[in-house]
């Protein structure tokens, strides 16, 4: 086999013991770098944002943002993930996350040894993993959201939902209108409108998902065409079968 | 509700006794006075049994004026009052009565016999009054001793709950999945520390288990156990979380339930902590003042940190466990002041001897 540069990796963990015993272990496997040490999720993807790692080894269980809250926000741009957690009901979760490999801490030193093997073998075909899967995050699913990540460039912002006033379909976009701003988010409305509380969040519009508790009143201008007034003034156009939704709701 | 009602079986039980000692009393008073028997009964044993209806209030009145607080006048004065006054409403409903009867029969002086015996059938009716009220208190009394027991029975059950959740908690897969990972972070680099680490995570094992035996721990003792917690979670967040902890030396004596400070610890690191990424301190301040132990145990805390909330189970189940221990006297309250949680318990310095099983 050829000579390859080292494929570049980061460890994200929030306690400083496991990152330095995880970097002491990959020390003695040269085909890998280590080029930088995340202690939480957001220096994680500014990590990534400015770096460009190719392999991270990522922990699931960290303040604020945790290990699959990162791939959501860097799903295009990091390309392998080994997933390091201390327990394995998040096994499963990694392996249908499509993970390269999980590893349980403490690290087994043969175990590490193996997982960069994989990942070797798998960066010389160039084939990342289809990283959209690994989103499909099963115990998330069925949970609802209490917050929104959003990303711009390097920063990361959380959304409280109940700060969320609407959110609007564009192309591959949404964006989601807070009070004071608005977010660009790489997701799909209907896809975000599963995870958010059907008794808050209402379809008034095919592109258009409106946060009930910052509806002022509706306004008809005819028979089929209404419109929404919010609680500052802005308004947004409710579709017949919006309408009915909306009705359902109130 | 009064305890002859609480089933129908008593009720009619009550009636049909009530009834008969109403016959049996208008025989009696035929018997002391030359009353004869048929008119005694026609005339006496309906409103015998009205004295039913003036007995059976009596039991709320004993409930409301016991005889523990010392009051002994107040009690014998306001009973004689009630007494006086229900004998007087007694003794003119009854002339109604036997004005009503002699409307019906000219031939029989009803109105006469009723005033002739009027003076047997007051003191029949103290002597009642009395008994009913001497046997309420009794009632009462045994009622009391029935709920300090039951009592006693639930906090002996909140207590090994609490044993139960402590111990769940420090064998929880997660803390020790937890500790393991540190101790095999540090074992080859710091041998010292390392070794350290395992005494603290022994002692604080041991405190959890010996639980069990002793429902009463120091506040001293208290103290230690959470210390020792919190210094293998300092191992594992680092420099996240800072701990700053000051009781007054004369107070680490003084008797507290024991794993009363764990459960609120544990909360402020697992959901407090935790949840801010840059970690933050944990501030505990026990003091007192008025006879009263003061404890304040206060967190940074970032709502949105976590995806899940906390269940406050841990919270619901000390509050509950004061409240049996303490009554009103122990409080346990917790808030947001800006960015901290602050939780704050209040208990007595010493127990009520009453309180204790």
């Amino acid at each position: 086999m050829a000579k390859r540069d080292p494929i570049r990796c980061l460890i994200v963990d929030d306690e400083p013991h496991a990152r330095q015993a995880l970097e002491s272990a990959l020390a003695r496997h040269p085909e890998v770098e280590v080029i930088g040490l995340c202690e939480n999720g957001l220096q994680a993807v500014k990590a990534i944002n400015e770096q460009h790692p190719q392999l991270l080894f990522l922990d699931v269980q960290m303040p604020k943002l945790d290990g699959f809250d990162v791939l959501e926000l860097v799903q295009e741009q990091i390309p392998f993930v080994i997933f390091v957690t201390a327990y394995d009901q998040y096994a499963v979760q990694a392996f249908e996350a499509n993970a390269i490999d999980y590893l349980l801490k403490p690290v087994d030193p043969k175990r590490l040894a193996q997982a960069v093997e994989k990942v070797v073998a798998r960066v010389g075909m160039e084939e990342p993993p289809r990283l959209e899967s690994l989103l499909a995050d099963p115990v998330r699913e069925r949970e609802l959201l209490r917050r929104i990540l959003v990303r711009d460039g390097s920063e990361v912002h959380v959304l409280p939902v109940d700060a969320v006033m609407y959110i609007e379909a564009a192309d591959d976009y949404v964006a989601i209108h807070t009070a004071e701003d608005t977010h660009i988010k790489l997701d799909r409305l209907s896809r975000l409108q599963k995870k958010l509380d059907p008794r808050q969040f209402c379809r008034i519009h095919r592109s258009h998902l409106l946060n009930i508790n910052y509806l002022a009143r509706i306004e008809s201008e005819s028979k089929d065409s209404r419109i929404a007034i919010l609680t500052d003034r802005r308004e947004l156009p409710i579709s017949r079968s919006g309408y009915g939704n909306l009705q359902k709701l109130l | 509700m009064h305890p002859l009602f609480r089933t129908p079986n008593r009720v009619i039980a009550l009636l049909v006794g009530w009834s008969l000692l109403s016959a049996g009393l208008s025989a009696l008073v035929s018997g002391i006075t030359d009353i004869p028997l048929a008119r005694s009964l026609t005339l006496f044993a309906p409103m015998y049994f009205l004295w039913l209806l003036f007995l059976i209030p009596n039991y709320y009145l004993c409930r409301a004026l016991p005889l523990d607080k010392g009051a002994w006048t107040t009690v014998i004065g306001t009973q004689t009052a009630i007494l006086l006054a229900t004998a007087l409403i007694w003794a003119l409903l009854g002339r109604g009565f036997a004005l009503i009867l002699d409307s019906f029969s000219e031939s029989v002086p009803y109105l006469d016999y009723f005033s002739g015996a009027l003076f047997t059938n007051l003191v029949i009716f103290a002597g009642q009054y009395e008994f009913s009220a001497l046997l309420h208190y009794l009632l009462i009394a045994l009622q009391r001793g029935r709920d300090l027991e039951q009592r006693a029975l639930q906090q002996e059950l909140l207590t090994s709950k609490a044993e139960l959740r402590a111990l769940r908690a420090t064998i929880h897969p997660h803390f020790l999945f937890n500790a393991l990972n540190v101790l095999a972070n540090i074992t080859d680099s710091e041998s010292a520390q390392a070794r350290n680490f395992c005494v603290r995570l022994a002692d604080f094992l041991r405190y959890s288990v010996a639980y069990g035996d002793r429902p009463t721990a120091t506040l001293g003792a208290e103290l230690e156990h959470v210390q020792n917690y919190l210094s293998i979670e300092r191992e594992r967040f680092g420099e996240r979380l800072c701990t700053d902890i000051e009781a007054s030396e004369e107070l680490l004596d003084t008797p507290v339930p024991s794993l009363m400070l764990f459960p609120l610890v544990e909360n402020a690191i697992k959901h407090g902590i935790d949840s801010c990424i840059e970690g933050g301190c944990l501030k505990l301040r026990a003091g007192a003042d008025d006879g009263r132990l003061h404890i304040e145990i206060s967190n940074p805390l970032d709502e949105l940190g976590h995806k899940r909330q906390g269940t406050g189970i841990g919270l619901i189940s000390l509050r509950q466990r004061l409240k049996n221990r303490y009554g009103d006297e122990a409080t346990l309250q917790t808030c947001r002041e800006d960015d901290l949680f602050v939780a704050r318990i209040c208990l007595p310095l010493r127990e009520a001897s009453a309180a204790l099983h």
